[in-house]
């Protein structure tokens, strides 16, 4: 989806090797290359309403509320990372505050409109007096990027960020004491604390209120196809243009007569804006907030939403949602874990590990190890536990699993760290073998330790699998290579 | 004698039950088929299958004991001393055909109340798996992780709502987790038990399926209000909450009680992830008799109460029952709550506690013990709605729930829900800290 | 005056851990223009080494070495196995994406966090640990004269914190190495014209600066005892605040940086709020930042046109 920098790939080269030249042909002539052709040859706006529309279908055969549920996350994520674009992406700004106001709208939302203060502004009102003065919001934090730049703007937001959640938790006996006087009389319960805000009522559009959480995917999927549109004419309007001559170079756009300060100052409010809506969104599917949804962590994720997409990419921010909302959901069930683990191994080897020479020395290295480590046990006497039924009895008897089995299990699992990181560092000639033995360690520590604890070994894999898509991916999956002056 | 896991493996996915006919080679072949065949190496296998299961007659006796289920609780516990007698209740409930059922298990399980989540944890496949062994039923959770944050428990309450074959749900712990999930239980009309919630409003009567284990804050803050001012005699008290949902609610109840009994309080806060509390304790002035902690984590207030020695402050620390831990909390001469006896005390508690400590260790706090219940109370309402095998509808199982009274618990009494889903007669006990031991004292 | 003194102190030794941490961040952002937002996972795993050395040497109530010799020995194999976690994490996580955007690497980061979180979680468990460090050394001994409270604890971080950073900074000055890191920092491309191989300078620093946390982990679990999973979280961020109050990439800045956020939250719980310190301390911050936009030691960034 590399809207500007598209490989041109009908290009016939000059004192290139006839060999190369015919292999790139092939490559290009393959189905996938096609596709992936056509896909980048149709216009932005036209890709952005059909991934709208699929999404739409999907509403419709979603089997489960929980699967609608993990596709609102997704297209949640999708307008957040995609506010979140503007900001970092587009203007080059770190705002480390962005999630200050996702909460920010969420909470003033709530206010309006909950039991909370009695008032009930309806959707229509409310939504838009949000999203502006959260845009306001932003334009105001904005205003130290006048004088700040770089790392020490990202500090400046990041505070802010702090100061809104600190408020938020606390906000349940505000009072100033001055000289034993204190002002109000009684503390003013403003946002709940931890307890937060409840009975937050639901979007009423248009007369119809929004219960279920498919209406909720539906008019979120709509608002972020809207955003982006919109956001897609901006990046081609003069404004837009402007904002990305800034990213690059702020001073020379400044000599080209662009108003930098003033241009910085609109990438944060649009940026605001958006991720108010998002909250306006969050708010009312939850029907209460809380401040704890709004923490640095939240934020973090937010940046790695937008950044696995791909910077500076109108799309990228649905791939990057895609990943951080689905990958701990298709992990939250232990035993999805493991048909994902083991089929991932599968699918490893059989694509690596070419051709069949190598292979084998793989498959023989793990069935040593394997006979190594029986025999090693039988000769310690350790009692093995017998296993359940299914894929887990399956494996559970390929690979030996202990009764008295936790610190075993934290062994083999420290042991498959370092070996798999020492994988990496060894010559490829030895390769194979090493992982035939290290994928038997990981398997016993799968087995031993890490399939009981479903929770914590879905963190595990998910952090390892951020790790490595960003190892393998730098640019994230639509980002464009661009050279930075530093 | 030792077999061959191998072999194990083979005999003990024969869909036979002790008490049946003996296993029959064909019927191996075609459960096996729908597993494995997709190898393509169907010959090698029905080779082994086939001597696997001529093995399996000989060897059965030692490969039935405690392995008919596969409860992932059973995994680290087969040891509880109930071990003996469930290979005849079993049996006994194999020809009723056991009630099978799922029963949700939410949790902080990662994240910052990790120590909170695991704890219960553990407690909670415990006390499902000693279910299942004394009563001869074949109930399993389905954990999902909250991490504490109700966006996530709201996910995960969703996914288990959205599944069919959920019954009942144990948790979420958190009362700000409760209050998230509560519009799609109540939707579902799915049972949930919080172990830990302890938020008075939350049995108001707007979450009609929810129910706890645990007494709320009403309850505890009078009791500790009055033990300060009578027993400890302090006129100046200062409360410090931990700016989370079970602290300030308790800090609440508390600085009411003490305003009716004419005790000045002082009230500040501190985030549970502060590194560093001494700066709040140079702020104790030396006139405060007591300082009241109702905190969740026992290593803080252990802290806490080191930094006021090592200033020479010589206020009376008083924990609430998140801080009752015995082996994290040691502070000599401070006092602590507890809604129940210790567990480690109380007589029927012992043969579970000591299968806990055997399977895990001895360093648990207040928040395990009420999960142990809890998951009985659950599993006791979904077996009454039991019929061939099958539990009740979601309703039913809500309704049984309501009507469950265990008559002796871990906890050392009876546990009974009232309509609105709250303990009846919850009791505050207090004890005091005395050469690192808790010696009760009121 | 009492409370005076007493928030003099605690601020002096949260400030001492604080600058400890954001020498890590610095000394990283010297080099590669790197935000290291792993570096508080770091601490934390130094933390529960010092912890684990110290179960196996017999534990606080009764260990098997004197106290004069447990202390220095926990402090070095902390440094060591930190600074050992740290050089991984550069080796696996960031040195792939050393010519991508800036930012990316945060995801990186993030994903290490994770598992070194999920790591810890899974081995030693969720529990928070303790050190116990009352039974190694009585918190009231030390010295306790009129308004002045402190003690020997104290004494000792506050102490080690300084010869570590003096030695820090004789090394940075002195040392070949140390010579390498600064020319690496100012011009790395220049730098490796000149036969320096920036994979070792790079190492080194990450070396260097997780060794530091490693050891200002074993020293916040030895003054505040609690040692668990998410504690490098929260330090993580006010080591960063710190490195970049003080000017980022700048050693002495680290230093002050570190000092200058913990007087400010030991003074802003003392006698504005406990509640709202944090608010409090980065509306200062704001304040301060606006008036040097580029931290105390920063120096002005050259602008090429």
């Amino acid at each position: 989806m590399a809207d500007e920098d598209a490989p041109d790939t009908g290009t016939r080269s000059i004192g290139k090797d006839q060999w190369v030249e015919q292999a790139a042909e092939r490559i290009d002539n393959r189905p996938v290359a096609k596709l992936r052709r056509r896909l980048v040859q149709t216009p932005v706006q036209w890709r952005v309403l059909g991934i709208g529309a699929l999404a739409l279908l999907f509403a419709l055969v979603s089997p489960t509320d929980y699967t609608t549920r993990v596709a609102f996350t997704v297209a949640l994520y999708t307008l957040l990372a995609t506010g979140l674009n503007v900001v970092v992406g587009w203007s080059g700004l770190l705002d480390l505050g962005y999630v200050a106001f996702f909460g920010f709208g969420a909470y003033a939302y709530a206010l309006l409109s909950s039991e909370k203060f009695g008032l009930h502004w309806p959707t229509l009102v409310s939504v838009p007096v949000v999203v502006l003065g959260t845009a306001l919001l932003g334009f105001l934090l904005g205003l130290p990027s006048r004088r700040l730049s770089g790392d020490y703007l990202a500090i400046v937001t990041l505070f802010f960020g702090q100061i809104f959640v600190s408020i938020v938790n606390n906000g349940d006996r505000l009072q100033l004491s001055l000289n034993g006087h204190n002002v109000p009389n009684k503390p003013f319960n403003l946002t709940g604390g931890p307890n937060g805000v409840t009975g937050i009522d639901p979007l009423s559009l248009f007369g119809n209120k929004v219960h279920t959480i498919t209406g909720y995917y539906v008019v979120t999927v709509i608002v972020a196809v809207v955003v982006m549109l919109l956001l897609y004419r901006l990046r081609n309007a003069r404004s837009g243009l402007a904002l990305r001559a800034m990213r690059e170079d702020s001073l020379a756009a400044e000599i080209l007569s662009i108003p930098v300060p003033r241009l910085r100052l609109l990438a944060f409010a649009i940026g605001a804006g958006i991720a108010a809506l998002a909250g306006t969104l969050f708010a009312s599917v939850q029907l209460s907030v809380f401040g704890s949804n709004f923490d640095l962590p939240f934020l973090v994720l937010m940046y790695a939403a937008a950044i696995l997409g791909g910077l500076g990419n109108i799309g990228g921010g649905f791939v990057g949602a895609l990943i951080v909302a689905v990958l701990p959901e298709m992990l939250r069930t232990p035993s999805t874990g493991r048909a994902l683990v083991y089929g991932a191994l599968v699918v490893f080897v059989a694509l690596r590990l070419r051709p069949w020479g190598r292979l084998a020395q793989y498959l023989i290295a793990l069935i040593a190890t394997g006979v190594l480590v029986r025999l090693g046990l039988a000769a310690f006497g350790t009692s093995i536990r017998p296993r359940a039924t299914g894929l887990a009895g399956l494996t559970g008897a390929l690979v030996p699993h202990l009764t008295k089995s936790v610190s075993f299990g934290n062994v083999a699992f420290l042991t498959l760290i370092a070996g798999g990181l020492g994988l990496t560092l060894l010559r490829p000639k030895w390769r194979p073998v090493a992982a035939g033995v290290v994928s038997f360690i990981g398997m016993l520590a799968w087995e031993n330790r890490l399939a009981e604890q479903g929770s914590i070994t879905r963190q595990l894999l998910v952090g390892a699998a951020l790790v490595a898509i960003m190892a393998s991916r730098p640019q994230g999956f639509f980002g464009i290579k661009r050279v930075e002056v530093l | 004698m030792e077999i061959d896991p191998f072999l194990r493996f083979y005999c003990e996915n024969i869909p036979h039950r002790p008490g049946s006919a003996e296993p029959k080679t064909t019927t191996t072949i075609v459960y096996l088929k729908g597993e494995i065949m997709t190898k393509g190496r169907i010959a090698a296998t029905l080779l082994a299958i086939t001597l696997a299961a001529t093995a399996c007659g000989s060897s059965k006796k030692t490969v039935t004991a405690g392995a008919t289920t596969a409860a992932p609780a059973a995994s680290a516990t087969t040891a509880a001393p109930a071990a003996t007698t469930a290979a005849p209740a079993a049996t006994t409930a194999a020809k009723a055909a056991p009630c099978s059922a799922k029963i949700g298990f939410m949790g902080p399980f990662t994240g910052d109340a990790a120590s909170i989540g695991q704890e219960q944890l553990n407690w909670g496949k415990l006390g499902l798996a000693d279910y299942n062994k004394a009563n001869g039923t074949d109930f399993a959770f389905v954990e999902t992780d909250t991490k504490l944050d109700p966006a996530e428990a709201t996910t995960g309450a969703q996914k288990l709502v959205s599944d069919n074959s959920v019954v009942a749900i144990l948790g979420p712990a958190g009362s700000q987790e409760v209050e998230a999930v509560g519009p799609a239980m109540t939707a579902a009309n799915l049972a949930y038990v919080s172990p830990s919630a302890t938020r008075t409003s939350l049995t108001a009567g707007k979450l009609p399926s929810f129910a706890r284990v645990v007494p709320n804050d009403d309850a505890q803050g009078p009791t500790v209000a009055k033990f300060i001012a009578e027993k400890i005699a302090a006129k100046k008290v200062l409360i410090i909450d931990d700016q989370t949902s079970y602290s300030t609610g308790l800090a609440d109840s508390a600085t009411a009680a003490f305003k009716t009994l004419n005790v000045t309080v002082a009230r500040e806060s501190i985030a549970q992830k502060s590194t560093d509390f001494s700066s709040l304790v140079s702020k104790v002035t030396d006139d405060t008799g007591a300082v009241f902690l109702p905190w969740q984590l026992a290593a803080n207030a252990q802290q806490l109460g080191t930094q006021l020695k090592e200033q020479g402050k010589k206020a009376v620390v008083v924990g609430s029952d998140g801080v009752y831990s015995p082996k994290d909390f040691s502070l000599e001469g401070a006092y602590v709550t507890s809604f129940a006896p210790d567990v480690r005390g109380v007589a029927s508690a012992a043969a579970v506690v000591a299968a806990y400590q055997k399977a895990y260790d001895d360093k648990f706090g207040t928040f395990g013990p009420p999960v142990y219940v809890a998951a009985q109370l659950l599993a006791t309402a979904v077996k009454t709605t039991c019929k061939d095998g099958k539990p009740g509808a979601r309703a039913d199982v809500t309704a049984a729930m309501k009507k469950v009274k265990l008559d002796n618990t871990i906890l050392g009494g009876p546990v009974a829900l009232d309509d609105k889903g709250d303990v009846v007669g919850a009791k505050f006990y207090l004890s005091q800290v005395k050469g690192g031991k808790y010696t009760l004292v009121a | 005056m009492a409370q005076f003194v007493q928030l003099v102190v605690n601020g002096l030794t949260l400030g001492s851990l604080y600058a400890l941490i954001a020498l890590g961040y610095s000394l990283v952002y010297g080099v590669l223009k790197l935000l290291n937002f792993a570096h508080g996972e770091v601490y934390m795993i130094g933390s529960f080494i010092g912890y684990g050395v110290l179960q196996v040497l017999g534990g606080s109530a009764s260990p098997s070495v004197p106290v004069g010799i447990l202390l220095p020995l926990l402090m070095l194999v902390a440094a060591l196995g930190a600074g050992l976690v740290g050089v991984a994490i550069e080796r696996f996580a960031y040195r792939p994406l050393r010519q991508s955007p800036r930012i990316a690497p945060l995801v990186s980061a993030l994903g290490t966090s994770f598992f070194l979180q999920a790591t810890m979680l899974l081995v030693v468990g969720a529990r928070i640990v303790r050190y116990e460090s009352e039974k190694l050394i009585d918190v009231s001994s030390g010295i306790h004269a009129g308004v002045l409270n402190i003690s020997v604890m104290r004494m000792m971080v506050i102490g080690v914190s300084a010869v570590v950073m003096i030695g820090l900074n004789i090394f940075m000055k002195r040392s070949k190495l140390g010579k390498a890191m600064r020319a690496t920092s100012y011009d790395p491309e220049a730098a490796q014209m000149m036969g320096m191989d920036v994979n070792r300078v790079v190492m080194v620093t990450f070396f260097l600066g997780s060794a530091l946390a490693g050891v200002a982990g074993v020293m916040s679990g030895l003054v505040y005892n609690r040692v668990f999973h998410t504690m490098g979280f929260v330090a993580g961020l006010k080591g960063f605040t710190a490195s970049v109050v003080g000017g980022i990439g700048s050693i002495q800045g680290a230093m002050a940086g570190g000092l200058i956020i913990g007087f400010a939250e030991s003074f802003a719980q003392g006698y504005v709020s406990t509640t709202f310190y944090d608010v409090v301390v980065f509306v200062v911050l704001i304040g301060f930042l606006l008036t040097r936009p580029r931290g105390l030691f920063g120096v002005p960034e050259l602008k090429k046109v």
